[in-house]
């Protein structure tokens, strides 16, 4: 593997070559996983000099292969974790051009720099007439200077002034959104990375990589999903949220929201707002959309989207009615270059501690409400910006709630990352869990099971129904052993600690060989096809199993950074509100969690990873795993 | 699909995937390069709208037609074809 290191301070590069690397970890987050591992300090501030960034592309990227066009980005994040970002697009393409699989930053600039790489080498330019500027105009402004088709990855001012959950802007509509990485950036002056390199991508053996990847394309393009992914990408699942009660709606207070497929359902949206499809490279899917607003007072504004997350955290957790606003509110996110799911979120909690007397209107300096856009974009202006009640609000719900003594209970967050999409008590399943065992806190973008299906049923914390066609079922590429373990005979359920555990393994999968986790491709794809194609282009022998034992060892790593940060076993758990409040949704009532049997699936899933019950790995777990060695 | 004389494109359905431009460069070359392949893509990235455009050396192999899952490339119906 080639990786470009990069010396802001010392304005120099060099390349570290080792092709040991690449059967253990393959790329995007594998191989940042075992970088940031091995290379940072976990006594050091997020924020110090000595923080890493990793960039690595999927193995795979810049291929053929259906779908395989991602990129990853890790560091320590400002949340105090493991920080690591997924994003697509052609940024994966752009990389591999240069002739690297990776890119570690270290260090920090004296002033503003930009980086402009190619398959030569880097040049240090000099930032100071871009640094503050929003990311559209860096973009704008790096594409007219390094050439129109330059990748430019840059932040915008939140990144600058230290948001902790600054985004990095892979162009300008994609993200690397979650964890704050575009902190970190800001922290080292640096503004922005352009790729424009004429490289080559190679393949070991042509005919059986032309042969994999058709193969892989078939199945993708069979699978019943296929059709309403591309026709309303993330979009489809907007209605059957409010259908079963776990919109996130009014900070997760409200499970449904009155008139909501009226004003914010598929159908509404494809009608009145989509212009056309488009898709990130080697996608055949085309899940991403263009959108135009027709009337009204944002009359003429095209944009990218709608994604459902855009929705679910401005139209529900804000309880924004207008789609034209929302795709205001993402506009600001982006040039600003912030999260939009935790920006959503911050707001949300401000309003409700406002609500209850906790913060006063003399604080803000307006009035802060649901629904209301006016004082929304106002916050998030400020939070981007760093100015007013911003400052505090740019800590996050991790760090705010120590200032707010009583509102722990509706501070909704995991391990310092604000908590997604999804009410928790509609159902538990697979995702669910996962908001509380992903390593990078709550989220629900680094575990799923490759047969989720979103329909209601009773819940029983262990098992989730399997609903799902006998020609998906047929598709499904998950080794047999596995199956064995995951489902009962006939497969009719889900035993969710086992789902979580694999489905953790093959999401690190698809981001190392820079897979997407849309349906057609999580429900066809598994480390079968992943290792033939991996194998065909780089000359190894890898099986599934192998694939998979990696895949658990790079969780483990993940795992023992955390730990080694002091994370402890007390932060795997739900804010308060999921265990002790009821939510109100358009079927009635539905109770809060069950705290112990939460707790059961957790340590379960413990049991299943080799850790004891204070998710202490077990010298056997590390042992067998080889970290032992690593450590 | 049946193969025609000539390549149609239509900019409208493109997507911007890359997948004519890199399985071009691929059959071709047998590398992965924009630079190599012998029809190009002209992106905006901000407005995200594409150009297509077969320069000169094509082989008339369809790789490319064959790649795009959009409707984009096609071939020309041999009626239209003189
Ligand atoms: S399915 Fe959508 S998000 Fe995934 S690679 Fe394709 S276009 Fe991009
Ligand atoms: S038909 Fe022409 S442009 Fe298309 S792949 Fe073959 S050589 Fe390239
Ligand atoms: S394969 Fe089709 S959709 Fe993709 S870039 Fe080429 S012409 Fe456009």
């Amino acid at each position: 593997m080639r990786i470009l290191l990069i010396d802001l301070e010392n304005k120099d590069f060099s390349y570290i070559e080792d092709e040991a690397l690449r059967p253990l970890y393959f790329g995007g987050i594998g191989l940042n996983t075992y970088l940031l591992f091995k290379y940072t300090d976990t006594k050091i501030d997020p924020m110090d000099r000595e923080n890493n960034i990793f960039i690595s592309s999927g193995a795979l990227a810049g291929t053929i292969i259906p779908s395989a066009s991602r990129s990853e980005m890790t560091c320590l994040s400002p949340t105090g974790y493991l920080g690591t970002t997924n994003s697509g697009g052609s940024l994966g393409l752009g990389i591999r051009l240069c002739n690297i699989d990776a890119l570690w930053i270290k260090g920090r600039a004296k002033h503003p720099l930009y980086l402009k790489i190619d398959e030569k080498g880097v040049l240090f330019r000099d930032a100071t007439n871009i640094w503050g500027k929003d990311v559209f105009e860096t973009v704008d402004t790096l594409k007219k200077k390094e050439g129109k088709d330059a990748e430019v990855i840059s932040i915008g001012m939140a990144g600058e002034k230290g948001v902790r959950y600054a985004s990095v802007q892979n162009g300008y509509y994609h993200s690397f959104g979650r964890t704050g990485t575009g902190a970190v950036m800001g922290s080292k002056f640096l503004k922005a990375v352009c790729f424009k390199g004429n490289g080559e991508i190679t393949v070991k053996d042509k005919k059986g990589f032309l042969e994999i990847s058709r193969a892989i394309r078939e199945r993708i393009m069979s699978s019943d999903s296929l059709g309403y992914t591309r026709r309303y990408g993330s979009m489809v699942v907007s209605d059957v949220y409010n259908q079963m009660g776990i919109l996130p709606g009014y900070n997760f207070t409200k499970g449904s929201i009155e008139k909501w497929e009226e004003t914010r359902g598929r159908r509404f949206f494809e009608k009145n707002f989509k212009e056309r499809d488009f898709a990130c490279v080697s996608c055949p899917i085309g899940c991403l959309h263009w959108s135009r607003v027709k009337e009204g007072d944002y009359a003429g504004l095209e944009t990218h989207g709608l994604e459902v997350t855009y929705v679910l955290e401005f139209g529900a957790k804000l309880g924004i009615s207008d789609i034209s606003k929302i795709l205001i509110c993402v506009e600001l996110c982006n040039r600003l270059g912030m999260d939009v799911i935790s920006t959503a979120s911050v707001i949300a909690y401000l309003i409700e501690l406002f609500e209850k007397d906790m913060v006063k209107e003399s604080d803000i300096g307006f009035k802060p409400m649901f629904s209301d856009f006016e004082s929304i974009s106002r916050l998030i202006f400020l939070i981007g910006n760093k100015e007013g009640i911003g400052r505090i609000l740019s800590e996050g719900i991790g760090s705010m709630k120590k200032y707010f003594t009583g509102s722990e209970d509706f501070a909704c967050e995991i391990k310092g990352l604000e908590i997604p999409v999804r009410d928790p008590r509609g159902r538990f399943d697979t995702w669910i869990l996962g908001y509380i065992i992903n390593t990078r806190g709550g989220d629900h973008l680094k575990i799923r099971t490759p047969v989720d299906a979103l329909l209601d049923f009773k819940i029983d914390y262990e098992y989730e129904p399997l609903f799902i066609s006998e020609k998906e079922m047929t598709l499904l590429d998950i080794p047999q052993k596995v199956k064995d373990k995951i489902f009962d005979n006939p497969p009719t359920k889900i035993h969710i600690p086992h789902m979580a555990k694999y489905g953790e393994e093959l999401l690190v999968l698809f981001n190392a060989f820079g897979f997407c986790i849309r349906p057609p491709v999580l429900r066809t794809i598994g480390p079968s096809m992943l290792s033939k194609a991996f194998n065909a282009m780089y000359g190894y022998d890898l099986n599934e199993d192998v694939l998979l034992e990696h895949a658990e060892r790079i969780v483990n790593m993940q795992h023992i950074f955390n730990l080694k940060r002091g994370l402890t076993a007390k932060a795997y758990t739900f804010p308060e509100r999921f265990y002790k409040e009821y939510i109100e949704y358009r079927g009635g009532k539905r109770p809060p969690l069950d705290r112990m049997k939460v707790k059961k699936a957790l340590i379960e899933y413990f049991k299943l990873r080799g850790w004891d019950s204070k998710a202490k790995p077990k010298k056997e777990t590390l042992h067998r795993l080889g970290i032992d060695k690593i450590i | 699909m049946k193969r025609g004389k000539k390549i149609r494109i239509n900019n409208d359905n493109c997507a911007g995937c890359m997948l004519c431009v890199l399985s071009c460069s691929f059959f071709n070359a047998g590398v992965f390069n924009p630079e190599k392949s012998i029809i190009k893509i002209n992106k905006n990235d901000k407005t995200l709208k594409f150009t297509l455009k077969i320069t000169v050396g094509c082989k008339m192999c369809g790789a490319c037609v064959e790649a795009c899952a959009y409707n984009a490339l096609g071939w020309e119906d041999e009626n239209t074809v003189n």
